[in-house]
C-alpha cells in the first residue's frame, strides 16, 4: 500500500512513541514505501519551481525598483503602480474560471490597490487619516473580492475593515477597550454582521465554503468585548462590555452545541468564561493578603481550565 | 491528520496483515489532543503558573532577597517540575513546563550573581544557562520541554561561540545534521531514544534556520556589538556559502538514490553551476537543503517552516550590505528565469524522470 505524506509522518509518530517493535518496523517497512515516490516528488518540484520562480522574479523585480526608486519621477512610480494592476486584472480576466491562480493573481490585486493608495497618499500628502485609507481600501478591495471568492481574499478584506474601525474609534472614541458610549460596541456589532454573512452565504461568496473564516469573525466579536469584560468588576464604566460578551456567549455556545457543531469557537468562548469568573473572583477576594489571593485565583483557573478541557475532550472523540 | 486518512491508513495496516485487531484498538484509541485546546489549555496553564509563582513572591521576600535564597527557591521550582512531569494530562505538563523555565531563569540569574560577576556580561550567564538546561533536556518530560532544553543549550553554544568564522561553521553543522536528522527518520524512528532525538532534531532546525536568517551583518551584529564592544568584519565567509550549496547537493544526492547514475550526475552538475552563482545568498541553499530533506523525512510543518525561513531569508537578504541591491536583484531574476524554466522543461518535456 502506497501512504499519504501525513499518513507516513503518522505512522513514524507511532513508532517514536513505541507502538511498533523493530521487527514490526522493519516488516512495514518491507511491505510500504516510507518515501516520498517519483510521481510525488515530480508533483512537489513542479509547484516548488513555479512557486519559487514567480517569488525570485518578483523579488528582483521589486530590488530592481527599489535600487532606481529614488531616481525615478512621481508619474513614473504611479504610473507602474497601476500599470501593475492593470496588468494583474488583465492576467486574471485571461486565467480560466476556476484555476487557484487566478485567485491568487486577483489577491494580488487587492493588495496591489491598498499599495496604490498607499503611494498616492505618499506623494501628494492628502492629509487623510490612516482609517480612511483603510476604509477606501476596504470598499476598492470589494470587487476583487467578490470575483475571486477566495478565502485569502475575504479575510484580508475582514482585517482591513476591522483596521479601518479601530483606526476610526481611536480617533472619534476613545479605542476598542476604554469605556465610552455606545461606539465601543461597534466593532462587535461589524463583526457580527460579518459572521452572520459568511455562515449564510458561504456558497455565494467562497468557491469552497471554509469553516474558519466563520471562526476568524466570530473571535473577533470575542476578542473585541472581552477585555473590557474583564475590566467591568473593577470599573463600572465597562458594563456594557461585559453585558455584550455575556450576550455572544448566550448565543454563541448553543450555537456552537446544537447548530453548527463547532468546538475550537466553543473553546474560546468557554475559557473566555474561565477568564471573566476569574476576574470577578480577583475583586471578590481584593482584600486577602497576595498568597490567598494569588492561589485562589490559581486554584480557579487550574479547575475551571480542566473542567472545560475535559468536556471539550470529550464533545472532540463524539465528534471523530 | 484528517481522522478519514487515519482509518484508511489503520485499514490498510490490517489489509497487509502488519496489524492485529487488538493493536488496530490501541492505534484506534490513541488521539492526540486537539491543537487548538493545546493552545488554550497551555495559555491557561501558564496564567496560573504566574498566578502561583506571583503568590511564592511574597513570602520569599520575607526570608530574604539575598542570590542563595533564590537559588533555593530556583531548586525548589525545578524539583516541582519534575513531580508535575509525572502527573498526566496537557495541562499539568504546560504548568510544569512554566515552573522548569522559570526555575531556570532564576537560578541562572542567581548563580552568576552569586558568583560575582556581572549580570550584563553574556558568557557567565550563557555558559550556566547551557549547563542547566543540558542537564535538564534528561529529566523524564514532555518532547517540548526537551526540545525547549535542547534550544536553550544550543542557542547558548551560539551565544559562546560568538560571531565570526566559529559561528559559520556551528551554523553548517546544525544544519547538515538536522538534514541528515529527517533523512534518516525511517531509521531512528523504531529506537529507543527516539524521544530524544525527535525534539532534538526540532531544536536543531530550529537553531539552524535561525542562524541561517542572521548570516548577514544584521542583528547578530548589532547584538555582539552592544555586548562585546568589538566589530564584525567577515560575517559570511567563502566557505559558509560553499558549504550550504554542498549541503543542497548533498540531500539532493541522498534524495536522487533511486535514479541512474547519469541523471544523478547531471542533476549535481546543474545544481552546481546554479550554486556557484548564487552562493551569495547561502539562506536559500540552506532552507532549500532542510525542506526537502523534511519532506522526504514525512513532515509537511517543517517543510513549510523551512519555506517560510526563507521567505523571510529574503528580507534580510534586501538589508545586507555584502552587495548592492543592483546585484542581489539580478542574482534573484536569473533564479526566477531559472525555476520557471526548469518548470516549463517539467511540465513538457520531462519523461525519462521515473
Amino acid at each position: 500500500m502506497r501512504f499519504r505524506l501525513e499518513q507516513r509522518d503518522q505512522l513514524q509518530r507511532w513508532a517514536e512513541q513505541g507502538f511498533f517493535t523493530a521487527d514490526e518496523w522493519q516488516q512495514l517497512r518491507e511491505h510500504n514505501r516510507l518515501q516520498p515516490d517519483s510521481d510525488e516528488w515530480r508533483g512537489l518540484l513542479q509547484q516548488l519551481s513555479v512557486w519559487a520562480g514567480a517569488m525570485a522574479l518578483g523579488s528582483g523585480m521589486i530590488f530592481f525598483l527599489a535600487f532606481n526608486w529614488a531616481d525615478m519621477s512621481r508619474f513614473l512610480k504611479l504610473g507602474l503602480a497601476a500599470g501593475l494592476l492593470t496588468g494583474m486584472t488583465l492576467m486574471a480576466a485571461w486565467l480560466a474560471d476556476s484555476l487557484l491562480a487566478r485567485r491568487a493573481v486577483l489577491f494580488g490585486c487587492a493588495l496591489v490597490t491598498g499599495a496604490l493608495l498607499a503611494l498616492i497618499g505618499q506623494i501628494y500628502q492628502t492629509g487623510a487619516d490612516v482609517w480612511q485609507l483603510f476604509a477606501v481600501w476596504a470598499l476598492l478591495m470589494l470587487p476583487w473580492a467578490l470575483l475571486a471568492r477566495s478565502s485569502a481574499c475575504w479575510l484580508l478584506w475582514v482585517l482591513v475593515l476591522n483596521l479601518a474601525l479601530g483606526r476610526w474609534l481611536a480617533l472619534h472614541a476613545v479605542g476598542f477597550w476604554r469605556p465610552s458610549d455606545q461606539l465601543v460596541l461597534l466593532p462587535v456589532a461589524l463583526n457580527l454582521l460579518l459572521f452572520l454573512l459568511f455562515e449564510s452565504q458561504s456558497s455565494r461568496l467562497l468557491q469552497q465554503p471554509r469553516l474558519w473564516l466563520v471562526r476568524v469573525t466570530g473571535l473577533l466579536a470575542l476578542v473585541s468585548v472581552l477585555p473590557g469584560a474583564l475590566m467591568a468588576f473593577w470599573d463600572s464604566a465597562f458594563i456594557v462590555q461585559l453585558l455584550a460578551w455575556g450576550g455572544l456567549c448566550a448565543l454563541g455556545i448553543p450555537w456552537c452545541l446544537k447548530g453548527r457543531r463547532d468546538l475550537p469557537l466553543l473553546a474560546v468562548q468557554l475559557f473566555s468564561g474561565v477568564a471573566v469568573v476569574a476576574s470577578a473572583l480577583g475583586r471578590v477576594l481584593e482584600a486577602l493578603d497576595g498568597f490567598l489571593l494569588f492561589n485562589g485565583l490559581a486554584l480557579w483557573v487550574i479547575l475551571g481550565s480542566v473542567l472545560v478541557s475535559v468536556w471539550l475532550q470529550r464533545l472532540h472523540r463524539e465528534q471523530h | 491528520m484528517n481522522p478519514q486518512q487515519r482509518q484508511q491508513l489503520l485499514a490498510g495496516l490490517q489489509q497487509d496483515g502488519l496489524l492485529d485487531a487488538d493493536r488496530q484498538a490501541q492505534l484506534q484509541g490513541e488521539q492526540p489532543t486537539a491543537w487548538w485546546l493545546q493552545l488554550l489549555l497551555a495559555l491557561a496553564a501558564w496564567v496560573a503558573a504566574l498566578f502561583i509563582l506571583s503568590s511564592l513572591m511574597a513570602p520569599l521576600l520575607l526570608i530574604g532577597n539575598g542570590p542563595g535564597v533564590r537559588v533555593l527557591f530556583g531548586v525548589l521550582l525545578l524539583i516541582a517540575c519534575g513531580w508535575l512531569f509525572r502527573q498526566p494530562g496537557a495541562f499539568v505538563q504546560q504548568l510544569a513546563l512554566a515552573f522548569s523555565l522559570a526555575g531556570q531563569a532564576l537560578l541562572v540569574v542567581s548563580l552568576v550573581e552569586l558568583f560575582d560577576h556581572r549580570l550584563f556580561e553574556l558568557r557567565p550567564l550563557a555558559s550556566v544557562a547551557a549547563l542547566l538546561a543540558a542537564a535538564l533536556w534528561w529529566l523524564p518530560a514532555s518532547r517540548l520541554h526537551r526540545m525547549l532544553c535542547s534550544l536553550l543549550v544550543l542557542g547558548n553554544l551560539a551565544l559562546l561561540i560568538g560571531a565570526g568564522d566559529g559561528l559559520a561553521v556551528y551554523a553548517l553543522l546544525l544544519a547538515g545534521l538536522t538534514a541528515f536528522g529527517w533523512l534518516s527518520r525511517a531509521d531512528w524512528c523504531v529506537w529507543p531514544q527516539a524521544r530524544f532525538i525527535k525534539p532534538t532534531l526540532h531544536a536543531l532546525g530550529l537553531v539552524a534556520l535561525g542562524l541561517m536568517l542572521f548570516g548577514h551583518q544584521a542583528l547578530q551584529e548589532r547584538l555582539w556589538q552592544f555586548y562585546s564592544g568589538g566589530t564584525v568584519t567577515h560575517w559570511l565567509p567563502v566557505f559558509y556559502r560553499l558549504g550550504a550549496v554542498v549541503l543542497l547537493l548533498a540531500v539532493v544526492w541522498r534524495l536522487s538514490s533511486t535514479q541512474s547514475l547519469q541523471q544523478r550526475l547531471l542533476l549535481l552538475l546543474v545544481l552546481a553551476m546554479v550554486g556557484w552563482f548564487t552562493h551569495a545568498a547561502p539562506g536559500f541553499w540552506i532552507s532549500a537543503a532542510l525542506g526537502l530533506a523534511a519532506w522526504q523525512g514525512g513532515s509537511r510543518l517543517w517543510s513549510w517552516l523551512a519555506l517560510l525561513a526563507a521567505l523571510a531569508y529574503l528580507g534580510e537578504f534586501y538589508y545586507s550590505l555584502h552587495m548592492t541591491l543592483l546585484h542581489k536583484s539580478l542574482l534573484l531574476m536569473g533564479v526566477g528565469v531559472l525555476l520557471l524554466a526548469v518548470r516549463g522543461w517539467m511540465a513538457c518535456g520531462m519523461r525519462g524522470w521515473r
